[in-house]
């Protein structure tokens, strides 16, 4: 499950660190509500752990020590989840360019700056909608192109 | 890995931009969480992202951009090296080392355009590289190229144009020629 906690915790985190923190945390209280017999039906183990996560990343956002006191009672190492490798860049580079130019400013705009479709339709003149069709184009396109397979 | 019921990756990627109603969002996140195949689909869009990233920060891409792309480089510590250049102008240009990324801002009265083409020139006219349908905003006077730095750092002396032309169904009008005289460094 580390990899969806991990995720999960970049998603809505946005950091790295902050998401391997997450998993250690989850984690930690998953074992700790295991223990305690709060776990009663295994098979919805998932539905827990995004449970917890959930309402690990509010508490995250509010600051709050609970990681701390869990450390204290229930140690975890650090999870060791590693970030996606990166793809063949001279491919990504060729695929890129093999893309419309209002394609490729709205895939790079959306991934380099992470903005929303928003943010990129006021800085390019486009509607929120073009900007989101554009998108999902181009990233269609991406995958194609990355993967091999016929356009 | 194998789903059922596999999610589309555009809708994956509209949830990993924050970009998906929060019932949607929900149920989303339900289904990951018991399922390994999309949530493989979804780290490969991660992967995507994060390699268009390092891409975009080895500014070896030619790319239209914002202010706000720029302003974001500067932020994280990038240094840009920028010709602002007027229409029908020309400018003295080079890139070091140091220059992580070369800018040229093109002005042009972009009103009343509905495309917008620009074409990479040599000084005799003939076209090295059009880039079709560029995005820009009416109301901005300028077009922003990052011009890949590292074609340009191994460049020997070269005299290039750029040609801002307005597209329409059958015709062409030309908004502004720019004159780029590079130098190594």
């Amino acid at each position: 499950m580390a990899p969806r906690i991990r995720l999960y915790g970049l998603r809505h985190l946005r950091d790295e660190q902050a998401a391997a923190d997450l998993v250690q945390q989850v984690l930690m209280i998953t074992i700790e509500s295991i223990r305690a017999g709060k776990v009663r039906d295994p098979d919805k183990i998932e539905s827990f752990i995004l449970g917890t996560c959930r309402m690990t990343v509010l508490e995250i956002r509010r600051g709050s020590s609970r990681r701390e006191r869990l450390l204290d009672q229930y140690y975890v190492p650090p999870v060791s989840v590693s970030p996606e490798p990166l793809q063949d860049l001279d491919q990504l580079a060729q695929c890129l360019a093999r893309l419309a130019e209002r394609e490729r400013s709205v895939v790079m705009m959306t991934f380099y700056q992470e903005q929303s479709s928003e943010a990129v339709a006021g800085a390019m003149g486009l509607s929120n909608e073009n900007v989101r069709v554009i998108r999902h184009r181009a990233l269609g396109r991406l995958r194609k192109c990355m993967t091999g397979s016929q356009e | 890995m194998s789903c059922a019921n596999p999610i589309d990756p555009n809708v994956l990627a509209d949830y990993w931009l924050a970009e998906l109603p929060e019932a949607e969002e929900r149920a989303l996140e339900e289904h990951l969480f018991s399922c390994e195949g999309c949530t493989q689909q979804l780290q490969s869009i991660v992967q995507l992202g994060q390699s268009i990233r390092t891409l975009a920060k080895q500014g070896n891409l030619p790319l239209i951009v914002t202010q706000d792309f720029l302003d974001r480089l500067t932020r994280q510590g990038f240094r840009t090296r920028e010709y602002p250049v007027p229409a029908g102008g020309r400018v003295e240009c080079t890139v070091t080392a140091q220059d992580d990324f070369l800018i040229g801002r093109m002005g042009a009265d972009l009103r009343d355009v509905e495309r917008l083409d620009l074409a990479m020139c040599e000084p005799s006219g003939e076209e090295r590289l059009r880039l079709r349908d560029i995005p820009f905003r009416a109301d901005s006077g300028e077009v922003i190229l990052n011009y890949p730095v590292g074609p340009a750092r191994q460049s020997g002396p070269d005299l290039l144009i750029m040609k801002l032309l307005a597209v329409s169904k059958e015709t062409e009008r030309l908004l502004g020629e720019y004159t780029f005289n590079h130098t190594p460094s």
